[in-house]
């Protein structure tokens, strides 16, 4: 069986006690994490906890409750908290309750496991590999501070629910990177280098740390010299992580089906209409091979999928939990996610791309009289029931008559999302996975975004 | 609420975490045991969709040998003596600092107002109940006011440090909070938000949705401003609160002020505010949403002044950084700052209650008096993508209020504001209405501003 012996039998017990339905959700979490400060270590971490929650549903209300223990007594306690919890909620339910989206309940025991196993690295080597890390970073003339950081997590999740799926799954996930930050005559500029993705120290080699710092040190001595931007609206070419970014934040969150419920979503009542230029195909898709975001069930047992959110320009689907499908009259498409044993699954992006095209990155160039690229990302904000976006670009240059010029400091891209995607009049061929992230929603999940240089006419670019 | 453990159980467990150390060779070994539990209500579109529960409890672990600190942490107590294992294998990668964990001794401070009984006791219902009032308020200023999004939570907890350098104290206490975020789909779209955090249970869920929905019938009709530029910004308690969370938290840590990464590095005894400005740390406020009478690491708190008539007086530091820099900790350790079980991480100087006080002009319409050009500020979102380092913030207001000659006109659309907070605490107007207590959510520090009026911000229609 490959649910706790313990926790199992607490769906059926809900059931019996009035459950229409439950599902208990055991996570096992073994971590390492390593930082490093200016060369000193400051935190090394080694830990490993487990937990787990029981989420039910009586008279179509919800009621969950989760603790970090493992056992019969702590199970019911729990079991016994989420049945008065989901009573309580049947006081305030309004009319129409929750209901699940058929799914055929599967018994199965996916385990991905890495290729180069973090636990057979001794820690003294990851450590090591750190001290590469910050070499390479301090390589740049005007570093001034550096911390370089490690971490891997090994994670098993074990669901039974009370329709009789009985599934364990299981991955493990590593990122490296480093902050940098230079300062010449009094401007300070920083960036961040990070790799990783599912699996194991395989994630780390292509690029590997060590170079990703390299490329980061020689950005911030860039940005030390960097011009400030003009403002206005101009073609700009976006380099994939930002494009990522992009996808993942100002038209992603869009998609999440309880954002479209709640009425926080401008593509709420649109899907079939082109939207965007017919170049643009955008999904969503967790089963990318090593992608941060990757997994192979969602945190309802959903067997994970790929979602095409737009095809051709036309908005064609949303991301689901099985409440929301069944809300929306969709299949579900194993959208729902939760942080750890202690959340309930919300719907939630994994890697979210927008698929690749025909030209190379000189062609995106070609005829820009005068333009912007940008790339990556310092953050930004969106507003989802708007469909509105503004991003720092981590670095940028003026494109003049086709060419690479000075690289420029402090860009903002802002603007409408829907006109953006409407204005991508050329799609690169050099479709790449962005920095692994992590998406905030209420709840922290890794996720992975990118996609290739994409060209967008009438961009508008601000200083910060 | 199932009650967790408590402060006295929590300090046997960490007494035995200790004790488990030193058998297995540490020279000095510290635990760190803390326990909670909560109940939270979440509402969507005036409903009450979920009620969620927990509990959790864990140890962190630090243990020095050979002048090397290690550190490791468990959930389930029957491991403690492989997390010792574990810290102790891993002290042997730090540097040999010299560090000895800190002595016990030391008065606790009485502070009251942490622990409300009431709180403890309160069922799933009870807490639905308070969700309802919540969304009936909100309709009653208006029926077509949704709260899209909110709920109540409430929790207690309490925390124990044991050291064998003779650290021996324990806490506990309760919090609660209600939300709610109401959209308003009438002439125009408006939106409004509120939210209030308690350590009793004196938190009103009425007067939140109320609140949340009177904003978002006030915010009808914006229209566009017409002019931008430099000008006053009278700010809400909770957006001033955001805005300092991500500059002037960051900038007033020790390490960050060593290492040369915060805006006030080397400027201590320099003015860095008007002079009748002053910022201070006070986890000892009666009632503060993070006030304790032990840090995280044991030692007593007090209250720290930073910035004390506009001159910086001094960072915040833990026992660790304070050893590394030479100075005295100031009792500001925090555990889990970053979010998360406390237990999990090692203890860093954070803020606990930040207070900035400047001179009250009396209420909120005395201050906004006082300003000849300018706007009234409820929200600001992006104050995360501030620069620490400069203090340069960039954020946008979703429906600001224009403010000519002292006289308060309508609702505009939204606006983009630019300006750097090191000038904008240099150019206090004053402030407005009592402090309020900003913190919960995301957000791990307690803010405590009530409205500020700055002038020299630059605003974008």
């Amino acid at each position: 069986m490959p649910v706790h012996e313990a926790l199992e039998g607490l769906v059926d017990r809900a059931a019996r006690e009035g459950a229409s339905y439950a599902d208990v959700r055991v996570l096992y979490v073994e971590m390492t994490s390593l930082e490093l400060k200016d060369g000193e270590l400051k935190q090394a971490i080694q830990g490993a906890e487990a937990g787990f929650g029981v989420r039910v549903l009586v008279d179509g209300c919800w009621g969950f409750a989760s603790a970090n223990e493992l056992g019969a007594a702590a199970g019911a306690a729990a079991l016994d908290a989420a049945m008065s919890m989901a009573r309580a909620s049947r006081a305030r339910s309004g009319g129409e309750g929750a209901r699940l989206a058929e799914v055929r309940p599967e018994v199965a025991e996916v385990v991905w496991e890495p290729k180069r196993d973090p636990r057979d690295t001794p820690i003294e080597d990851k450590l090591a590999m750190l001290r590469e890390v910050e070499a390479a970073a301090r390589a740049g003339e005007h570093v001034a501070t550096v911390t370089s950081s490690y971490a891997d997590a090994r994670k098993r999740v074990e669901l039974a629910t009370s329709e009789g799926a009985r599934l364990a799954w299981g991955l493990t996930r590593v990122v490296a990177g480093a902050s940098i930050v230079g300062r010449k005559e009094g401007r300070s500029a920083s960036m961040y280098a990070r790799v990783g993705g599912v699996g194991g120290l395989e994630r780390l080699e292509h690029p590997t740390p060590v170079e990703d710092a390299a490329r980061a040190t020689a950005a911030v001595e860039r940005l030390l010299d960097a011009a400030a931007p003009s403002a206005g609206r101009m073609p700009a070419v976006i380099d994939p992580d930002l494009t990522g970014v992009l996808v993942h934040e100002a038209f992603g969150h869009a998609c999440e089906a309880d954002l479209v419920l709640a009425g926080e979503s401008m593509l709420a009542d649109r899907l079939g209409e082109p939207l965007g230029s017919p170049l643009v195909g955008i999904y969503d898709d967790p089963t990318l091979d090593g992608s941060f975001g990757s997994f192979p069930f969602d945190d309802e047992g959903v067997r994970a999928r790929r979602k095409d959110l737009m095809v051709r320009g036309v908005l064609t689907s949303f991301i689901h939990s099985r409440e929301t499908a069944a809300r929306l009259g969709a299949a579900p498409n194993g959208g729902a996610r939760a942080q750890d044993h202690a959340s309930r699954p919300l719907v939630r992006m994994s890697n979210t791309m927008l698929g690749g095209g025909d030209r190379s990155f000189e062609e995106l160039l070609e005829g820009i009289k005068e333009g912007i690229y940008v790339k990556g990302t310092r953050g930004g904000q969106v507003d989802t029931a708007k469909g509105t976006f503004q991003f720092g670009a981590e670095e940028a240059f003026e494109v003049r008559d086709g060419e690479l010029g000075r690289p420029l400091r402090d860009v903002a891209l802002m603007g409408s999302i829907l006109d953006t995607l409407r204005n991508v009049d050329a799609v690169g061929k050099d479709a790449r996975n962005g920095s692994p992230g992590y998406c905030g929603k209420g709840q922290h999940v890794p996720v992975g975004d990118g996609g290739p240089h994409v060209r967008v006419l009438d961009a508008v670019v601000g200083g910060m | 609420m199932r009650a967790p453990p408590g402060p006295q159980e929590l300090l046997s467990r960490a007494e035995d975490a200790v004790r488990t150390a030193l058998a297995r060779g540490a020279a000095q070994a510290e635990a760190f045991a803390a326990a909670g539990t909560f109940v939270g209500v979440d509402v969507e579109r005036d409903r009450v969709t979920y009620t969620t529960g927990g509990s959790e409890s864990g140890v962190g672990l630090r243990v020095v040998r050979d002048g090397r600190l290690g550190f490791a942490f468990a959930s389930d107590p029957a491991r403690i003596a492989s997390a010792a294992e574990r810290a102790l294998a891993l002290s042997r990668l730090s540097p040999a600092r010299g560090f000895s964990l800190p002595a016990g001794g030391g008065r606790y401070p009485d502070i009251g107002g942490l622990f409300d009984p009431r709180i403890a006791a309160m069922e799933p219902s009870e807490a639905v109940a308070l969700a309802g009032e919540l969304v009936d308020a909100a309709k009653a200023v208006h029926a077509g006011a949704v709260v899209v999004g909110g709920g109540v939570s409430a929790g207690m907890g309490a925390a124990a440090v044991a050291s064998s350098e003779g650290v021996s104290v324990a806490t506990d206490g309760t919090s609660m909070n209600a939300t709610a975020y109401v959209v308003l789909r009438d002439r125009t779209t408006s939106t409004g938000l509120e939210t209030q955090s308690s350590r009793g249970r004196d938190v009103d869920a009425s007067a939140v949705g109320a609140a949340a929905a009177r904003m978002a019938v006030d915010a009808q009709g914006a229209v566009p401003l017409e002019e931008g530029g430099e000008m006053a910004v009278v700010m809400r308690p909770t957006a001033i609160a955001e805005v300092l969370e991500s500059t002037v938290v960051p900038s007033i840590i020790g390490d960050a002020a060593q290492r040369g990464e915060s805006a006030w590095t080397g400027k201590a005894g320099e003015r860095v505010a008007a002079a009748d400005v002053s910022i201070w740390d006070d986890p000892t406020m009666a009632g503060g949403l993070n006030s304790g009478r032990a840090d995280d690491e044991g030692a007593p708190t007090r209250r720290n002044v930073l910035v004390d008539g506009g001159v910086l007086r001094g960072f915040l530091y833990d026992a660790l950084s304070a050893h590394e820099y030479g100075v005295a900790s100031t009792g500001s350790a925090v555990r889990g700052a970053g979010g998360g079980g406390g237990w999990k991480a090692q203890p860093d100087a954070y803020v606990t209650n930040l207070v900035l006080e400047a001179p009250s002009r009396g209420e909120l319409e005395d201050l906004v008096s006082e300003v000849d050009r300018g706007l009234l500020v409820h929200d600001v979102l992006g104050a995360h993508t501030a620069n620490a380092s400069t203090l340069d913030f960039s954020v946008s207001s979703t429906m600001p209020y224009e403010i000519r000659r002292g006289e308060l006109l309508g609702v505009r659309e939204p606006v983009m504001l630019a300006g750097n907070v090191g000038a904008l605490l240099r150019s206090v107007i004053g402030t407005g209405g009592a402090p309020r207590q900003c913190g919960g959510g995301m957000s791990t520090a307690c803010i405590v501003v009530p409205w500020v009026g700055a002038s020299g911000v630059v605003v974008t229609p």
